[in-house]
């Protein structure tokens, strides 16, 4: 008897689970179709972005652990702001991060995410708002001097990043080591377990900022993949919404103030827009 | 058809991954588990100290994560100890994977060691065995066919956690499949790959189960 009572509280607790994972989505689809409405985002008076914090200084937790800081998050804490919206941060792992735009977790993502002719093909890319390129980092002390020496070395790379495709389209001849977060990359080659790192420019830049004696850029790569907000196919309407006011932060110096307070100049986001 | 020629196409990497999967939860399981008699021995010792020192590892190995074991030896350790610094990834995850299932035997080994009877314990001591010659002749090759089904349990529940390595980019089975996964675009690939762990499980559930069947004999 006992057995049976548990079998059945158990198949009641599924069932509530699966009633309340269906009713969530069907609140969600109609919100994301309401374009021609005042809302443009998946749940009115809401935007929730989708970015993976631990990319400094683009996105990163401040010291205390816990609060988001950095060029992006300045960015779309600003753009939330001026369209009166409340600001959702989902800290998700980059490995997956456009899946969940597809699966409407978020609005958009603005995660320092490369404008790549593949995400122009599955995604809604917006217009460049930061400059970058991917960059070869080694140690001081290395004898490579460009992409070319790698062959035979071991690069490490965030997964599923640019600089990841990039060394897998192009025959270099190294051994890839991807990881999860930039920041074992950089571990990596600090305990001399890989020869190089090949990530983005803003992030190389930050890191030869407070290491510079250690290491230095011997490549950039000469085709610029600068970073543009992702939204979801088809979704032209906060495309045309969010662009507008990254071109109004951009007309007021909005941007190039906040760039200058993460990159030490606005170089990076002149001319842009 | 088109799908299957494609997941056929995969299944070279699939299998280098699942070389990684299998030699890892094999090697660290072994080591683990000759550790362990030890662990439990040392545990059920009268000697206060090591019995103390053996019951704190048990306790450090259970009680953290095992990711965040992997990920301190190998990214933390050379920071405070540089000579026990390990590049190797493989070895650093054997060496991870070892550590923390000889906590999990451990108990295991000194449950089995605890349900033989004590009366034979005292009647071999009575006969004139000391401790060791109790312990090697008679309680150990006993316990050791009560211990075949949980080990056999720790090791598919290893074999499971071996997909933690992806975090210091060792390419085992879950690390190739996702990497796929993401290269073509295909969400596909998952099923080539369970079908893969189900395959290995079935072939080490069978190994045990004529383990058991063979040890039932000798009884």
């Amino acid at each position: 008897m006992k057995k049976i009572a548990s079998l059945l509280l158990a198949v009641c607790l599924l069932l509530a689970l699966t009633a309340c994972g269906s009713a969530k989505t069907e609140t969600a689809a109609p919100a994301a179709d309401a374009s021609a409405d005042a809302s443009v985002t998946l749940t009115a008076g809401k935007l929730a972005v989708g970015v993976e914090i631990g990319y400094p200084p683009m996105e990163y937790f401040d010291e205390d652990g816990s609060t988001a800081i950095g060029f992006d998050v300045e960015m779309f804490t600003e753009i939330a702001s001026r369209m009166g919206l409340e600001l959702e941060i989902v800290d998700t792992a980059w490995d997956g991060i456009f899946a969940g735009l597809e699966s409407d977790k978020y609005d958009m993502i603005m995660s320092s995410c490369s404008i790549t002719p593949a995400r122009q093909n599955s995604y809604l890319m917006g217009e460049p708002y930061v400059q970058n390129a991917i960059e070869l980092l080694v140690p001081v002390d290395s004898d490579i001097t460009g992409i070319e020496d790698v062959t035979g070395r071991s690069v490490a790379v965030q997964g599923e990043t640019s600089s990841h495709d990039y060394l897998r389209d192009n025959d270099t001849g190294c051994e890839i080591r991807d990881y999860d977060k930039v920041i074992n990359c950089f571990d990596e080659l600090k305990l001399g377990r890989v020869d190089a790192v090949l990530t983005d420019s803003v992030v190389a830049a930050y890191y030869l900022g407070s290491d510079i004696d250690n290491y230095k850029v011997v490549w950039v790569n000469e085709e610029a993949e600068p970073i543009g907000v992702t939204y979801k196919k088809g979704n032209e309407a906060l495309y045309n919404a969010i662009e507008e006011v990254l071109d109004a932060m951009s007309a007021d110096g909005t941007t190039a103030k906040i760039a200058t307070k993460y990159f030490g100049d606005a170089s990076g986001v002149d001319g842009l827009r | 058809m088109e799908v299957l020629q494609k997941m056929i196409s995969w299944l070279p990497q699939l299998l280098n991954g699942a070389k990684i999967t299998i030699l890892l939860t094999l090697t660290a399981t072994c080591a683990g588990l000759i550790l362990s008699i030890f662990l439990a021995l040392g545990k059920m010792s009268r000697n206060k100290i090591i019995s103390k020192v053996c019951s704190a590892y048990i306790f450090f190995f259970r009680g953290t994560p095992l990711l965040m074991q992997l990920y301190f030896l190998y990214f933390a350790v050379p920071l405070f100890l540089p000579a026990l610094t390990i590049n190797n990834r493989f070895l650093a995850a054997f060496i991870a994977y070892s550590l923390n299932s000889a906590a999990y035997c451990a108990e295991l080994v000194r449950a089995a060691i605890q349900s033989i009877d004590k009366g034979q314990f005292e009647a071999a001591t009575a006969l004139g065995m000391t401790y060791g010659q109790a312990m090697r002749l008679l309680i150990i090759p006993q316990s050791i066919r009560r211990l075949v089904p949980p080990i056999g349990n720790e090791f598919i529940m290893m074999l499971k956690d071996a997909s933690l390595v992806s975090i210091i980019s060792l390419g085992d089975l879950t690390k190739v499949t996702r990497s796929i996964n993401s290269s073509a675009a295909t969400a596909l690939v998952y099923i080539p790959s369970m079908i893969i762990y189900l395959i290995i499980t079935a072939f080490f559930t069978f190994v045990f189960n004529r383990i058991e069947e063979k040890m039932a004999k000798k009884e």
